[in-house]
Order: structure tokens, then C-alpha cells, then sequence
């Protein structure tokens, strides 16, 4: 059947040509593209629904206190009492890992609703105390947002918090270079209340924050929440 | 070593990094086009010799552009860092350099293929079946579960390039080449390349308005000057809508050129005085 014009114009089209090309390739778009919005179409949050690993077992977040890069101590119960804090264990010569955290989550901080945002905390802990002094701390974490809390203590005392998460300690590896680089856990622990809930492993995606974060603010305990 | 950029996730650092693959694929171009305009005669023609300097003026800019597109820096930059860098591969892969590369073809050079070569040229540029290819190529080559399964493998990666490449090639034939006869009229040539870039618009809208980062791939890669992923898609959407739109702009004023060109040397004959030769 043909569905055009004479032959010879421009833009007779073909019954066969229809079926054969351009059916199939649109239909296979069309199917691709339901996929993607079904995707995005998961994004509805539900209590409970978390993207990260959520723990069968909450682990009893630990009361520590450790210096912040302007040398006041920071105590993490207490800083942490009506918020979500987002504790991460890295090191600011981390090539990889510990940028990609931070930057997608200042880049979800700034994007989330103030009255989620505000309920959030995110400290990065050291696990490089040599390198990681207080002034290029704050200088790398002023990159990503000047409201991350920088955190150095020794690597004793940052091993044992890192124990209490059933995380394993800091491991040294020297570089070709005479540098070296550190090995650490990956994951950011989301504390809410006195317990951390869910584990973020690296691999997750500013589209899991923003579906996590109001979740994880709405967990906050009412009776001591801070508004 | 590579023999083609992928996305390997290490950080970046300007030292230099080697494709055996890219090299390989420009000096293939590069011998086949001189092959081409050795064996064709340059035509005595003083207007044709003019014209066939800007050919051979756009098919070398073409191989060149084809070196620096898929070769570091931006090679690398473009398959494992920067979205806003790929989008300038894709601009420059599929929309400017095909263009370039058919230019650079000698007239004729189509008709003196063998009979299988030219019925598969003739199927894959037959207008609508070009059309409706290279943009299902573009829209597919644009799906983050795409994007992020194909950059991560050399021979993904290779892939998306060389569908870009001949995706634009196939598109841009029955604009450039005209063949086979009677191909397209002026009129339809410009709607033509008006509807394709009108067709790809909603790609980079998509990735301009997106609420957050769709590729895996540059989200999770090791920052490049803290630059941030989502904004770095932003600025990627909107180089790619604005990028084509130029392309389709500069294409209509060239074809709106040769079209009052044409018209003018065809009144001329019609009216019995040779046209003037520029």
C-alpha cells in the first residue's frame, strides 16, 4: 500500500518502508523510553523506602568527640541531636571515592527543599590526619560546601569510631610516586536519632539522595527535633 | 594501554594517553581519501578547480576534526569525565564533520562504485530512511542505560562514536551529495535539516531540565576541577540544543546560498545567456 506522493517526490513514503524501518525502531524507543519513566516514576518516597542498605540491626551510634578545623571539639551526640547527620570516614588526597560523595551531596544539599536541607549534617571525618591538616581540611571541604563539618582526631581514636560501625581501620598504601594512598571504608552512614539506619555505599546517585534525604529528615525523633 | 577512550574511572591528570584504535581509524581516512582524489583528475574548469580546493579544504578539516574529537585530551575528557565534552564530540561527530567529509567527496565519485556498493548507498540515504535512522541513533545513543553500559567498555565506546559518525553521514547525504537523482529540492533540503534539528531538540531540553545527574557514568567519575556532575549535564543540554541549532542555521544559510545560486544559473540558461562564472 502506498501511503504518498508520485513517485520521484521527495517525500513519498511507502507502506513497506513504514513497516520494515521505521516501525520497529520507534517501537523500540517507545519501550526504552516507558522503561525511563517508569524508572523516574519510582521516585514516589515512602517511609521506609530507602535506596541505601538499610541495617536489619541499627547500630548504636557512638558518643565521640573529636576538633573541627577550626579547633573547637565537636561533640557528635550532641551536634547531631535533631538532625541527620551523614558521617563519612575519607581523606582529602582520595582520588576517587571521597570527592564523588561530596560533591553529589552538596550538589543534592543545595537542590533539596531549606526545610530538608537545614536538618541534614554532613561531617567528614578524617582518616589521614598526617596530610589532613585543619586549614587544607577546611579548604577542600569549602569546595564542595562551608557547611561540612571537618573532623581530625588521631587515627587510633578514628579507627575505634570507625570499629563501632563494624567498619575496618585506615589501611596505608604506598604509591610509586613515594606518596601514599589510604584505604577506607566507602560508604556514607546516615545517623538519625541514636542509631545509624542506612549505609550509602559509593555508586549511589544524587537521584537516591534526593529521594532518601526527606525520608531520613522525617525519621528524625519528633521530640527532639529542632526546627 | 587503550586502543579506544572508555570511561576507566581514574582520575583525571593531563598526562598524555595514547589510542592505537583513533590513529588507526584517521590514517585509514586519510589514505582512502588520497586514494579518492588521486584517482579522480582535477577538471579543467576554473570554477570547478576553485570549488574542488574547498573540497579537498573541508574532507582534510574533516579527517582533522576526527583526530581531535576522538583523540586525548578530548576523547578521554568527552567518554570518562565530562558530559559537556561529550556533547561536543556528538556536535562535532554527527552534525558538523559528516557534512565536511561528504563535501570532500569528488562529484561523482558515487556513480563509479560497484552495483552492491551503490544499492546499499542508495538504501541507507534514500531521505526518510536516513532521517528516521540517525535520529533513532541519536535518541537511543542518548538513554542513560545506553550511555552508561556502552562507555565503559572501549568497544561500547567505540561503538557510539562510529554510530554518530555514520548515523551523520547517512543523514546528511541526500543534504550534501544530492544523489541519486532527482534527490531532494531546494525546499525540502531545508526542511529537511530543519526537522532533524527540530526532532533532537527534546534530547538536550531533556538533559538541561533533568532534576538530577542521568548518566552514571559522569555522576560516579572522579571530579575534573571539582566540577560538578549536575551542573556539568546542565551546561551539556544546553551546549547540545544551542550546538544544533547553529549547525542547522549555518546549514540553511549554505543551502538558501546555493538554492538562489542555482535559480539564478538556471533563469540564465532559460533566458539564453551563459551563466557568470565566479
Amino acid at each position: 500500500m502506498r501511503v504518498g506522493f508520485a513517485p520521484g517526490c521527495w517525500c513519498y513514503i511507502y507502506g513497506t518502508v513504514l513497516q520494515r524501518r521505521v516501525i520497529p525502531p520507534l517501537l523500540l524507543l517507545a519501550t526504552l523510553l516507558s522503561s525511563c519513566v517508569r524508572d523516574a516514576a519510582r521516585g514516589a518516597a515512602r517511609p521506609g523506602d530507602y535506596r541505601g542498605d538499610v541495617l536489619l540491626t541499627p547500630i548504636a551510634a557512638p558518643d565521640f568527640t573529636l576538633p573541627t578545623t577550626d579547633g573547637r571539639p565537636y561533640s557528635f551526640k550532641r551536634e547531631r541531636d535533631g538532625y541527620v547527620a551523614l558521617l563519612f570516614f575519607g581523606y582529602t588526597h582520595c582520588p576517587d571515592v571521597c570527592p564523588v560523595h561530596m560533591a553529589n551531596l552538596a550538589a543534592v544539599l543545595r537542590r533539596l527543599p531549606t526545610d530538608v536541607s537545614r536538618r541534614v549534617k554532613v561531617v567528614f571525618v578524617t582518616v589521614d590526619p598526617a596530610r589532613d591538616t585543619p586549614q587544607h581540611l577546611r579548604t577542600w571541604l569549602d569546595n564542595f560546601d562551608r557547611s561540612f563539618v571537618g573532623l581530625r582526631g588521631s587515627l587510633e581514636a578514628v579507627n575505634r569510631i570507625q570499629a563501632t560501625f563494624h567498619m575496618p581501620p585506615a589501611v596505608f598504601e604506598r604509591l610509586p610516586d613515594g606518596g601514599y594512598a589510604v584505604g577506607h571504608g566507602a560508604p556514607v552512614i546516615a545517623v538519625v536519632g541514636d542509631s545509624a539506619r542506612v549505609f550509602y555505599p559509593f555508586g549511589i546517585r544524587q537521584e537516591d539522595w534526593l529521594h532518601d534525604l526527606p525520608i531520613l529528615v522525617a525519621a528524625i525523633p519528633r521530640a527532639r527535633g529542632a526546627d | 594501554m587503550q586502543w579506544w577512550c572508555s570511561a576507566q574511572g581514574i582520575p583525571w591528570t593531563w598526562a598524555w594517553r595514547p589510542y592505537l584504535g583513533v590513529w588507526l581509524l584517521v590514517a585509514l581516512a586519510a589514505v582512502a581519501y588520497r586514494r579518492i582524489l588521486r584517482r579522480t583528475p582535477a577538471p579543467p574548469h576554473p570554477e570547478s578547480r576553485e570549488m574542488r580546493q574547498w573540497r579537498v579544504a573541508a574532507g582534510v578539516a574533516g579527517i582533522a576534526g576526527l583526530w581531535l574529537l576522538l583523540d586525548w585530551p578530548i576523547g578521554t575528557l568527552g567518554t570518562g569525565y565530562l558530559a559537556s565534552v561529550h556533547t561536543v564530540q556528538f556536535l562535532g561527530l554527527a552534525l558538523t564533520l559528516p557534512p565536511m567529509l561528504l563535501f570532500g567527496l569528488p562529484p561523482g565519485w558515487e556513480t563509479e562504485r560497484g552495483p552492491r556498493t551503490t544499492a546499499t548507498l542508495t538504501r541507507l540515504t534514500q531521505p526518510l530512511t536516513a532521517f528516521v535512522g540517525f535520529t533513532v541513533i541519536v535518541f537511543l545513543t542518548h538513554l542513560p542505560p545506553v550511555v552508561d553500559a556502552l562507555m565503559v567498555t572501549q568497544a561500547g565506546s567505540f561503538v557510539l562514536d562510529l554510530a554518530w559518525l555514520l548515523g551523520g553521514l547517512a543523514f546528511w547525504w541526500p543534504v550534501v551529495r544530492r544523489w541519486p537523482e532527482p534527490g531532494l529540492g531546494p525546499a525540502a533540503r531545508l526542511a529537511y535539516v530543519l526537522g532533524g534539528t527540530f526532532a533532537r531538540m527534546g534530547i538536550g531540553m531533556f538533559m538541561a531540565l533533568a532534576p538530577f545527574p542521568l548518566y552514571r557514568v559522569f555522576e560516579l567519575a572522579p571530579p575534573v576541577y571539582h566540577i560538578d556532575a549536575f551542573e556539568d549535564q546542565q551546561r551539556a543540554g544546553g551546549l547540545m540544543m544551542f550546538g544544533d541549532v547553529l549547525v542547522g542555521l549555518i546549514a540553511v544559510a549554505i543551502l538558501l546560498y546555493v538554492w538562489q545560486r542555482e535559480e539564478h544559473q538556471r533563469l540564465a540558461l532559460e533566458a539564453g545567456t551563459p551563466p557568470a562564472i565566479r
